[in-house]
């Protein structure tokens, strides 16, 4: 099953009422597909990952160097395929910081577009606070976290 | 709380006419009653310590209470098992002596394949019973019965029953992953519940506390899941390009608020759980998220950037009369509405950009408080019964779930100890 049984299992009770609205209309999910499934990666050698100002999605100059340099890097490989993750530091709540992390990926996605690559090669996914790339918890570690990443997509 | 199948309650009728409730919680000041809870008497057949058990569990419950200053049983006189069983009263002389001045004493008993259990409340003073319960079940419910005991007192006491015996849902640091795990409020039973080998997070309970929403990476994207916690089977709920957030549950059951950013960026969406039609309440290039029904229905409080930087907005069941209610600090954000109806809580920064949490009222006049001190107490969630809040904290280094009462400053971790645990979410009462 998708999601595995907790230790020591739990003695069900028995359900008193017909299945519900919940589960009736929603899809079974599948087994894990693959241990570990999902866990964010890191910027594939040739490119590099960029940062953020906190609280920010705007590219900074330095960050829009390195993406003009990503872009050369996959106008080199034709049939490289990116996940651009985006990343926030710890310093926010959980549900927007998902939604920063969208952003700050959908900024880079967009301006790499706005140099030629071409937007089927790219996939964004955000990642919230939830994989910091330093674990710290000082100014060093958050300015670190505040990132994307670029990584590539293996068939 | 689980119940085991033979569980069943009976009211025991007091000895004489019931005593009217002992606490005005309309007193300006409301001072804590001295409350002894001995050891139970055991029938001749009960062996174990369930009558141990029992009494412990209602000490820690009732501590926790801010009504009752438990007194430490080293001082009890009294054998339970020679005192004066019931229907006769309790020997009230030698409880006023100890200083009691309430008193909730028991008797655990065999019965068929289980146990029987008694417990009665009585007012040391006026020399009556208050009330009494008596539980069959299971010889391995004794701990819920305490809880069910400690609800009761406290709704005789109070008008509104206790949330003992709920638990807490939250998300355990895995390796490098994140898994949902439980525990019951009073830090017992930690178990975890997903094996994912990836990134759960977010876990928010149906309103029968029968399953748990959560957003997984398990398919490499975040996708919004159903976990039934009885028969341990997973299903996808919303799996939209982009993110899929949030899963709260209407106070009827028949809806979901979703965060889903498939229309460009994040909105919330009002998903009718029968026809899985989604009708959508915010539209804005704002970042909107973190949706949360008010008790009755009517309104929903949630977080957006619309106005620069994230706070906190209500707006009707149908996305119309959007009210700002946070207009100060950087960052608010992870908003819970009180079960209560008259208090939000939320996560905000003080003025030194810790993390703390607040409450505000829902129309957003009065911001007050509630945590203090130099690490990071975050993403609230209110108890069924509205009276605690479970938090993330750091206070002790490794972030742990913390629970408090509203009102007091003593905080008691309920995460297991050197375990990294955040985004608690506390479970609706058991149905």
């Amino acid at each position: 099953m998708g999601a595995g049984a907790g230790p020591g299992g739990m003695a069900s009770a028995t359900p008193l009422e017909p299945p519900p609205a919940e589960t009736a209309a929603v899809g079974r999910a599948p087994q894990a597909a693959v241990a570990g499934g999902g866990l964010a990666g890191s910027t594939t050698a040739g490119m590099h990952r960029i940062h953020f100002d906190f609280d920010q999605a705007t590219l900074t100059p330095a960050a829009r160097e390195i993406l003009g340099k990503n872009a050369n890097y996959l106008r080199d490989h034709v049939s490289t395929r990116i996940r651009i993750e985006g990343h926030c530091d710890e310093r926010g709540t959980t549900e927007y910081n998902l939604g920063l992390g969208e952003r700050r990926a959908k900024t880079a996605f967009q301006y790499l577009m706005d140099l030629g690559i071409d937007p089927n090669r790219m996939t964004v996914v955000s990642y919230g606070e939830e994989v910091p790339l330093d674990p710290g918890h000082n100014e060093e570690a958050w300015a670190q976290n505040r990132r994307a990443e670029f990584v590539e997509i293996l068939q | 709380m689980r119940r085991g199948p033979l569980l069943a309650v009976a009211c025991l009728l007091a000895v004489s006419a019931p005593a009217k409730t002992l606490i005005d919680i309309n007193a300006p000041s409301v001072r804590k009653l001295a409350l002894a809870v001995p050891v139970l008497r055991r029938g001749p057949d009960e062996v174990g310590s369930t009558h141990v058990l029992i009494a412990e569990i209602l000490r820690h419950d009732l501590g926790t209470a801010g009504l009752f200053e438990v007194l430490d049983p080293k001082g009890y006189l009294e054998d339970p098992q020679r005192a004066p069983a019931p229907p006769d009263g309790a020997s009230y002389d030698g409880w006023r002596t100890v200083g009691a001045e309430l008193l909730v004493r028991g008797q655990v008993e065999r019965e068929g394949g289980g146990i029987a259990v008694e417990l009665r409340a009585y007012d040391v003073f006026r020399r009556t019973q208050i009330f009494g319960r008596r539980y069959t079940a299971a010889a391995s419910e004794g701990r819920q019965i305490a809880h069910l005991f400690a609800n009761a007192l406290l709704e005789e006491f109070t008008g509104s029953a206790g949330p003992y015996g709920t638990r807490i849902a939250y998300v355990a640091q895995q390796g490098k992953g994140k898994e949902l795990a439980l525990v019951d409020m009073d830090g017992a039973n930690p178990r975890r519940v997903t094996k994912s080998g990836s990134l759960s997070l977010n876990p928010a309970w149906s309103r029968n506390g029968r399953y748990l929403y959560y957003t997984s990476y398990l398919m490499s994207t975040p996708d919004l899941y159903l976990l039934d916690l009885t028969t341990w089977k997973t299903w996808i709920v919303s799996r939209t390009p982009g993110i899929n957030l949030s899963g709260r549950d209407s106070p009827d059951g028949k809806e979901l608020l979703v965060t889903l950013s498939k229309d460009g960026n994040p909105e919330i969406y009002r998903m009718d759980k029968s026809t899985r039609a989604l009708e959508r309440l915010t539209d804005n290039r704002a970042i909107d998220v973190a949706p949360c029904w008010s008790p009755e229905g009517r309104r929903i409080v949630f977080v957006s950037d619309r106005a620069g930087n994230p706070h906190l907005f209500v707006m009707n069941r149908d996305g119309s009369g959007v009210r700002r209610v946070t207009h100060s600090g950087s960052h608010n954000g992870d908003p819970d509405w009180s079960p209560k109806g008259d208090l939000i809580a939320f996560t905000g920064k003080d003025e030194r950009g810790v993390f703390q949490v607040y409450v505000v009222d829902p129309e957003g006049r009065d911001v007050r408080q509630l945590t203090f001190g130099s690490r990071d107490t975050l993403d609230p969630s209110w108890s069924p019964d509205g009276r605690f809040l479970a938090v993330s904290s750091t206070r002790e280094g490794k972030s742990g779930i913390y629970v408090f009462r509203l009102g007091s400053q003593e905080f008691r971790r309920v995460s297991p100890a050197g375990e990294e645990a955040v985004q608690p979410a506390w479970s609706p009462r058991a149905p």
